[in-house]
């Protein structure tokens, strides 16, 4: 079941860059110094020990937290500084380590709320041009009555979203966000909390995506099988820095890596208990 | 650090820098502001006037600052905007009215059954109400509504039970001392005096005090203070009694000093009394006495150049300008969430 | 007319002409604080916002309507227009200054500018008449009401009402009752469109979670933005129809207490409910101005405080009990934070 790198696409320029970024919370130095890229067309794990500063990372790609300092080049251009909404617009879309599907709105709004271009969503396009709206909210209904049934959500499309399992509203964050076409989609801990079926439907979607629209996924995962498994590319942190980044086999036997996690693991009093990528219940 | 998303939006280049460098010493900074004003006022103005100004600033600073640490702490640990503390201030007013001047007690005596009373009320509340809202899980929206009927409540019912004539405790307030070419009422700084010991002893017992320290906890994370064993309901009761007693003693001080007292009395201050806690700093003890004594100076100050009417306009404006600059105010921590 | 300034609860005699004369005056309050919580359901109930400075959009909205038509003469229609877009330029001003703090923070911010805003009014004596004076508007002169509102009203009366009997002199507030009620009707079928269309989903989606949204490409802070603009529109607007309702504007009259009777509309009526906004006030002020017809053995100025305590009881028990209100839907209640 493992992957080749056969669909990252390696003479493109990476779509991601993150050169020498730091933050810190009042003393703390959360991410000090990561540096890594992210090629075109991957999918790529972004793994470490508790504490090694992933979701801060990810809220910095996306414009949540402001960097202190360092480089971040999406697609060519600098997106330091710039915030959260505009990055979006720029293709890259994530969803959040808790779920944050509105569960006040319904199913089908969730979808519709996401696509782009939608001139009804501004005043005055709204008022000027009302047919031009309406058109593209028919449009928009479509597509995201599409995009539910391959995610077996349309049935529950006019339902309040609150109503949803918690399995569900995972997916349907995913479609949520690929309803904003994104370029690049950044995903916080996608398996946390679901079944390993619903598990491996959400990574068929990510090939199908990858191979048929270039879409590149980074993901926080603690899950190594998913890790080792399913992804191009793994991205390695602790304590704030990228320790290592390659492909799954050469990130497994890493020195750097196991010491990373076992120092967690021996700090914690646990053996590293199927966290440790090149344990015993590691890839097959 | 794992934080939860929060987005953090900052200023240009320069300006970022500048207020880096002033937003890590805040203390200095708003002290090094105040003696600026001080300096340029008193040169404006004259010494002898801008001295008996500050003297009236340090009054009503203390009365401000004393309702502002039962806000302050009922804010912090409960996230409770609280509406009604005004109300409390007025609430302790009367009974101290009721027993002074309808049963002629002396006015000591008056003030610690209004404290007593106060607090009582305080309590009251708390198991009453917001106790099980909390258990509820109430929302803001809700808590902040609740806290405003209950204002709405307690000054209406003071009204009915003791009419909307302004009212007068037994004091003397004709008596006053003068020095250094200042005067002060008699009454007047007693009030300061009192206040004043009893904030820095509120001040010192937060800070020092294995309570105060389990305070502190609550205010930090609620919920991982209970996980550590600590009784947050014996604290959050103790927090009331306090807040709230320090209420009742804040509107006898302000009847005291200000000659006067209106079932609107308390409410009027409320707005000054948010902007110290918020100038201070959310849960911060030290912070509500200097917010408190920064307000009221500011307010006295205006009085240089402005028409009495406009002093409150001042507090408002520090208020926002607080809210805009630095939120976190003098000695808060700029929050994730 | 006297009987609608009567009809305010701030004043406390009872003189009135006819039971038709007061109950219509009730209607027209009703209205007017219908159009005024509508801003209020935009901010709360659809955007997540805690506008607590509605008043002082009111006030303005009063205000500039006045001195634009009676001091400077323009137009009424021209000067009503302009008078909003004022209001809305300040609606502006203060979301960009405060929309990106917290919730709490923005509401405290909110009412910190609505009593700059009032007591600028009050203070400022010769734009506004001052506290003595209000501004007063004669109705048998050449001015603002007898230009465009007079003559409009006496049509409406002679050609309307008078030929199904109800033209007489009781019924003189009949025309301002159809003109609010016609404007509060429109604006509520106006707003529940508006919140149908993909950005009044975007708002739906900020009012839950920003970040969220955000993270789907919206600007939220702009959305928010554009939500307090149109509420201190809506405000403006219920605040120059009050103005033509009174024979004279006292800046009493935009209290923040006012702001908090609009939210016991907005909780009664229900959260997230334009049409709710209706009942709730209409049942509000019926209960608040019924009350003066109850024989209680209270002086007139307690059955008015007595009033007010019924407000806050209102929003206690709404809060605590029920706090989607009547028609507020239970799975859109999302301000519980």
């Amino acid at each position: 079941m493992t992957e080749g790198s056969t669909a990252a696409n390696v003479k493109a320029p990476p779509i991601l860059e993150m050169r020498d970024v730091w933050k810190h919370f009042g003393g703390i130095h959360a991410v000090a110094g990561a540096t890594f890229s992210i090629p075109q067309g991957s999918i790529t794990a972004l793994i470490g020990p508790n504490g090694a500063g992933k979701t801060t990372l990810f809220n910095v790609v996306t414009g949540f937290y402001r960097a202190d300092r360092g480089a971040i080049v999406y697609d060519g251009d600098s997106v330091f500084g710039k915030s959260p909404h505009a990055i979006a617009r720029l293709g890259m879309v994530r969803t959040f380590q808790i779920t944050k599907a509105l569960a006040a709105m319904p199913v089908i709004d969730n979808m519709m709320l996401a696509a782009p271009g939608q001139p009804g969503e501004r005043l005055p396009l709204l008022i000027a041009r009302p047919m031009a709206s309406r058109r593209r909210e028919a449009e928009v209904r479509e597509q995201a009555l599409e995009l539910l049934s391959t995610f077996d959500l349309d049935r529950k499309a006019d339902d309040y979203a609150g109503t949803l399992s918690g399995g569900q509203r995972k997916l349907l964050e995913l479609a949520r966000a690929l309803m904003a076409r994104p370029r690049m989609v950044l995903l916080d801990e996608p398996m946390a909390g679901i079944n390993p079926t619903l598990g491996r439907r959400l990574l068929e979607h990510m090939q199908d995506l990858r191979a048929n629209q270039g879409v590149t996924f980074l993901f926080v995962e603690h899950d190594m099988d998913v890790v080792m498994n399913h992804s191009d590319e793994i991205v390695v942190m602790a304590q704030g820095k990228v320790i290592v980044q390659g492909p799954p086999d050469e990130v497994r036997s890493d020195q750097r890596v196991i010491d990373a996690y076992l120092g967690d693991a021996v700090a914690d009093g646990t053996g590293g208990n199927g966290s440790a990528p090149g344990g015993e219940a590691g890839g097959s | 650090m794992e934080a939860g998303t929060v987005q953090v939006e900052g200023r240009a280049g320069i300006v970022r820098r500048a207020a880096g460098a002033a937003g890590a010493r805040p203390g200095a900074t708003a002290l090094v502001i105040l003696t600026l004003l001080a300096v340029i006022l008193a040169a404006a103005y004259g010494i002898n006037s801008f001295a008996q100004t500050s003297v009236n600033g340090v009054i009503s600073g203390s009365y401000i600052a004393l309702g502002a640490i039962g806000l302050t702490l009922v804010y912090g640990i409960l996230k409770l905007v609280n509406f009604a503390h005004g109300d409390m201030l007025t609430f302790g007013a009367y009974v101290a009215l009721l027993f002074n001047v309808t049963i002629g007690l002396p006015l000591v005596v008056a003030l610690l059954v209004a404290i007593v009373a106060t607090a009582a009320i305080g309590v009251l509340l708390e198991l009453a109400m917001w106790r099980p809202m909390r258990r509820k899980g109430a929302g803001m929206l809700q808590l902040l509504l609740m806290a405003i009927g209950l204002a709405f409540v307690l000054r209406n019912g003071i009204q009915i039970a003791a009419g909307t004539q302004p009212q007068r405790l037994d004091v003397n307030v004709t008596t006053s001392i003068e020095f250094l070419g200042l005067s002060i009422g008699r009454t007047e700084l007693i009030v300061v005096v009192v206040g004043i010991a009893v904030l820095l002893g509120v001040a010192l017992m937060v800070r020092h005090s294995s309570l105060g320290r389990q305070m502190r906890a609550l205010s930090d994370n609620f919920d991982l203070a209970e996980t550590t064993g600590i009784d947050t309901g014996r604290v959050v009761i103790i927090t009331w009694i306090l807040a709230a007693g320090l209420a009742g003693l804040a509107g006898v001080l302000v009847v005291a000093a200000q000659g006067r007292l209106s079932p609107n009395t308390g409410f009027f201050l409320l707005l000054p009394m948010f902007a110290a806690v918020i100038l201070g700093g959310i849960g911060n003890v030290y912070g509500a006495l200097a917010g408190g004594m920064v307000i009221g100076l500011s307010q006295e100050w205006t009085t240089l150049f402005w028409a009495t009417e406009w002093k409150v306009v001042v507090s408002f404006a520090v208020l926002i300008l607080v809210l805009i600059v630095r939120p976190q105010g003098i000695f808060g921590q700029e929050r994730t969430l | 007319m006297s009987a609608l300034a009567e009809a305010l609860p701030l004043a406390v005699s009872f003189d009135f002409l006819t039971a038709w004369d007061f109950w219509i005056g009730v209607g027209v309050l009703a209205g007017v604080y219908g159009i005024f919580t509508l801003g209020l359901q935009l901010n709360v109930g659809y955007t997540g916002i805690i506008n607590f400075g509605q008043a002082g959009f009111m006030a303005m909205g009063a205000y500039s309507a006045i001195i634009l038509i009676v001091d400077l003469g323009i137009p009424t229609v021209f000067a009503l227009l302009l008078s909003t877009l004022i209001t809305m330029a300040a609606g502006l001003l203060i979301g960009v200054s405060s929309l990106r703090l917290r919730a709490d923070y923005f509401a405290i911010a909110t009412i910190a500018f609505a009593e700059i805003i009032r007591l600028t009014a009050r203070n400022a004596r010769d734009l506004t008449g001052g506290n003595q004076g209000t501004i007063s508007i004669e109705l048998d002169n050449d001015r603002f009401y007898t230009d465009g509102w007079f003559e409009i009203s006496n049509w409406v009366r002679d050609n309307l009402l008078d030929p199904i009997g109800l033209g007489g002199s009781e019924f003189g507030s009949l025309p301002l009752l159809i003109l609010v009620w016609g404007v509060l009707a429109l604006l509520v079928v106006v707003l529940n469109r508006l919140i149908a269309t993909p950005w009044g989903r975007v708002l739906r989606a900020v009012r839950e979670d920003e970040d969220a949204a955000r993270a789907l490409g919206k600007n939220a802070v702009a959305y928010k933005l554009q939500s307090l603009a149109i509420a201190s529109a809506l405000g403006a607007t219920s605040g120059w129809l009050l103005a033509l309702s009174l024979e004279s504007v006292n800046q009493d009259v935009f209290d923040p207490l006012f702001t908090f009777i609009g939210y016991g509309i907005l909780v009664l009526g229900g959260l997230a409910s334009f049409a709710g906004v209706m009942v709730g006030s209409v049942i509000l002020w019926t209960v608040l101005e019924g009350m003066r017809f109850l024989d209680l053995p209270l002086a007139a100025d307690k059955v008015a405080a007595l009033r007010f305590v019924l407000v806050g009881l209102i929003l206690i028990l709404l809060m605590a009990f029920r706090p989607q209100g009547i028609f507020g839907k239970r799975e859109e209640m999302v301000i519980g934070d």
